[in-house]
């Protein structure tokens, strides 16, 4: 076990370290952003350290919560981590490990996204703490997260629920000091020890499970939940929560506004101590709450101490609910309030395009859409796009919305729309996180519809985590004949005309037709293309070249670039020699050289 | 050192920000400052904006009581690892922020098919920034050390000597050479770049 000294940390890192020192035995997780290195994190400690620590690296985030209950059933520490959309899928089971209570002690991490900074979406997820009755923690900097992952355990072993904590994108990748506290002991042998009354939740019995749950949140209500600061006779009073306090703390020290306001941190976000709250209002004219997102803690406020707060309230009418949080729109706002001189800054509105992200050179997924609109060029079909680096950029597919939105929605617009060709895509990590249940639905229905699943091997987006595709006994053939697809064609979609041919034959065909489109990610090929880079280069004839623009603008490749005589070139240090460009130039105007 | 400084770093896909932020911030809380910072990543594997933020502050009153976040108008030190990047985040700027930009272009997609051209950032900014650099590091950094990958080193290098982070060169160095495991001979080629 390391020294128990201070160490710069993440905002992941921190958790990670907090799971090793408060002694998790089970860690289970679905990767995904701003969280994802919490993982990667602990098993390097893991590592290092020889940490007894096992990991459920489960294929979606119902899988990973149901473990994880699982693991707590049988009295084992378990840690349960996923981004914010994730905790949709794992709304099922959450729901009733509330009712069962858990055993061995349960944190559930969530990395949420004010701002939709790497997400397809901002949505509120406090609002499940609520719909759940976990108690949740919302950290305001990196030595609090490590902190209370700790004061977490220690709530969820006393009450025997699952507890939550809120990371923002801001503080996961966030780097600062941390001050560890000694390392908790490791319990290394978990058995299981039946208790229906708890775990088989029909009926009355879930009616009692309820009442039980509900108890333990009015008895945690009334612990400490929160931190006053600056001047309690202040009439003027601020109630924040994590990210959000310190914008405000800063702001006041900064606009000197110690003596005029009173403010109220609150680390425990749910449940809230209604006494706290009533006795920081009682004095007090006004009381605002900057929070972000959809006013979580203001709407619970106000439906606690309905008709006990005399004061007037404000929040959202403020402070808008879609975006991230601004320090700057904190301190105008109390500028303003307390009429201090604001100076705006000088604004300039430059017009720069938003960089909505391309494949990387010698992505597979490059290939395979120069593949579908090729081999569907005139032909009217939809495009339904999935969640990941297939989703990259977002303009190529016709919606882009959640996991297995792809063949989810086309099976909709396939039923209702007959007439137009329908065609499904998703990553492999798609397909396993919940695709094939989407898929053997539109077999048992006989839908009509191509889905292709670009298999690259890996999840890749958030950093490669394994996949069944590469192996282990997963042979996709074999899946498909089980699931009753009829119609299914394996290709390399490097392989000139592969997918296109593929896409070709499998549109004069009826039903569920799927075509699984290998090639692995370009990223996790380094080596390989290293080697090929050092024997040779591509070549764009410019004298051959017909300016037909298929390799810029249909194909487009990043290493394929205009030099400023409007000539195509191919970037050298950006290509990897994939090749596809010189498979699919009419004019055979690309080549490999020698270097 | 004035009281506050804000530094941000600018970038497409991530790696070269990244490694640069990470250097900078861990050699200014071992150096004592109470500095704060943010990475913003995005969605995006390869090309999307990326950007960090620094926050130094010595101020008594403040301690450690701020938050990660440049306030808007309030930021002193750009560095932009590509050109219309450099544009971005104008909104913090003020008409004093140093900037020292990489006269590198990286293409928007969208202008592939859209036939869209965007405008030439670096008049931009020359029109509207006084305390302005801009140099090409990518071929800085092809033409010392045969790569393109040391062009965060350089510009943290680089932003450093004009003393707008208060950091050693030395130790900078020292550090990249540890986070990135470099050759010896880039390490005297580089402290030869700025005269250790």
């Amino acid at each position: 076990m390391p020294k128990t000294d201070k160490i710069l940390l993440s905002g992941n890192a921190a958790v990670a370290y907090a799971a090793m020192d408060v002694g998790v035995a089970f860690f289970s997780h679905y990767p995904g952003s701003p969280v994802t290195t919490i993982e990667s994190s602990l098993k390097k400690l893991k590592d290092q350290y020889h940490l007894p620590v096992i990991f459920n690296d489960a294929l979606n985030e119902h899988v990973a919560a149901l473990s994880a209950m699982g693991a707590s059933f049988a009295q084992a520490k378990s840690m349960l981590v996923m981004k914010h959309v994730g905790l949709n899928i794992a709304a099922d089971p959450l729901v009733y490990a509330g009712y069962s209570g858990v055993k061995g002690g349960m944190v559930v991490i969530v990395g949420t996204d004010p701002g939709a900074n790497s997400s397809t979406g901002e949505q509120d997820v406090h609002w499940y703490a609520k719909a759940f009755n976990f108690p949740l923690f919302e950290p305001t900097n990196i030595q609090e997260i490590y902190e209370q992952v700790f004061e977490a355990y220690t709530l969820s072993q006393q009450y025997e629920i699952p507890v939550f904590i809120f990371i923002p994108v801001e503080l996961a990748h966030t780097v600062a000091s941390v001050q560890r506290l000694p390392a908790k002991k490791n319990k290394l042998n978990f058995r299981f020890e039946k208790d229906r009354k708890s775990y088989i939740n029909v009926g009355q019995r879930a009616v009692k499970n309820h009442e039980i749950l509900l108890d333990k949140i009015k008895q945690i209500a009334k612990l400490k939940t929160g931190t006053t600061f600056f001047n309690s006779k202040a009439k003027f009073g601020i109630i924040t929560r994590g990210l959000a306090f310190g914008y405000v703390l800063e702001s006041i020290l900064k606009l000197g506004l110690q003596e005029h306001v009173h403010l109220l941190q609150m680390e425990r976000v749910y449940p809230i101590n209604q006494d706290i709250i009533i006795s920081f209002a009682k004095n007090k004219t006004e009381v605002t709450f900057i929070e972000d997102q959809d006013g979580f803690l203001e709407i619970m406020v106000k439906q606690l101490c309905f008709n006990e707060l005399d004061c007037t309230i404000h929040g959202k009418d403020i402070f808008p609910a879609y975006g991230a949080l601004r320090l700057d729109s904190i301190q105008y706002y109390l500028s303003e309030k307390f009429s201090l001189p604001v100076s705006k800054p000088q604004q300039w509105n430059f017009d720069v395009e938003e960089r909505l992200g391309t494949f990387c050179e010698g992505c597979p997924h490059t290939a395979s859409y120069y593949a579908i609109f090729d081999a569907l060029d005139g032909v009217d079909f939809v495009l339904g796009g999935d969640i990941g680096c297939s989703s990259l950029p977002p303009f190529r597919a016709d919606w882009l919305l959640c996991m297995n939105a792809g063949i989810g929605v086309s099976q909709g617009i396939a039923l209702v729309s007959p007439n137009q060709l329908v065609i499904s895509t998703g990553g492999d990590g798609s397909f396993f996180h919940g695709g094939m249940i989407s898929l053997q639905s539109a077999v048992e229905n006989n839908i009509n519809l191509i889905h292709i699943v670009f298999d690259n091997q890996y999840v890749a987006m958030t950093g490669h985590q394994y996949s069944p595709s590469q192996g282990n006994g997963f042979q996709v053939e074999h899946f498909l004949e089980a699931i009753g697809v009829k119609w299914f064609q394996v290709v390399d979609v490097f392989e000139k005309d592969g997918l296109q041919n593929a896409i070709k034959t499998a549109a004069t065909q009826t039903g569920v037709r799927v075509i699984w489109a290998k090639g692995a990610c370009a990223l996790v090929t380094a080596s390989e293309r290293g080697k090929k880079a050092y024997e040779y280069k591509v070549f764009i004839d410019s004298d051959r070249c017909g300016d037909c623009t298929i390799c810029y603008e249909k194909l487009a490749c990043p290493a394929i670039q205009k030099d400023e005589h409007g000539f195509f070139f191919s970037d050298e240090h950006l290509c990897v020699r994939c090749g596809v460009c010189k498979n699919i130039c009419p004019k055979e105007a690309i080549s490999f050289i020698s270097n | 050192m004035k009281e506050e400084r804000n530094i941000l770093i600018a970038g497409l896909g991530g790696q070269g920000v990244n490694t640069l932020y990470a250097i900078l911030q861990s050699l200014l809380l071992k150096a004592g400052f109470s500095s704060k910072g943010a990475i913003f990543k995005g969605g995006a594997q390869k090309r999307g904006s990326v950007y960090a933020m620094i926050r130094i502050v010595k101020d008594g009153t403040l301690e450690n009581h701020f938050s990660p976040m440049i306030p808007e108008g309030q930021l002193d030190v750009l560095i932009a690892l590509e050109a219309y990047e450099a544009l971005r985040y104008s909104r913090f700027y003020h008409p004093q922020t140093s900037l020292l930009v990489n006269n590198h272009r990286v293409p928007f997609f969208n202008e592939r098919y859209q036939k869209k051209t965007s405008p030439d950032p670096i008049k931009t900014l020359q029109t509207h920034f006084k305390n302005l650099i801009i140099q090409d590091f990518n071929s800085l950094s092809m033409n010392l050390l045969e790569t393109r990958k040391m062009v965060n080193i350089l510009m943290g290098l680089a932003a450093i000597e004009q003393k707008w982070i208060p950091i050693e060169p030395t130790d900078f160095l020292d550090a990249a050479q540890q986070k990135l495991s470099l050759p010896y001979n880039d390490m005297l080629i580089l402290m030869k770049e700025i005269n250790v």
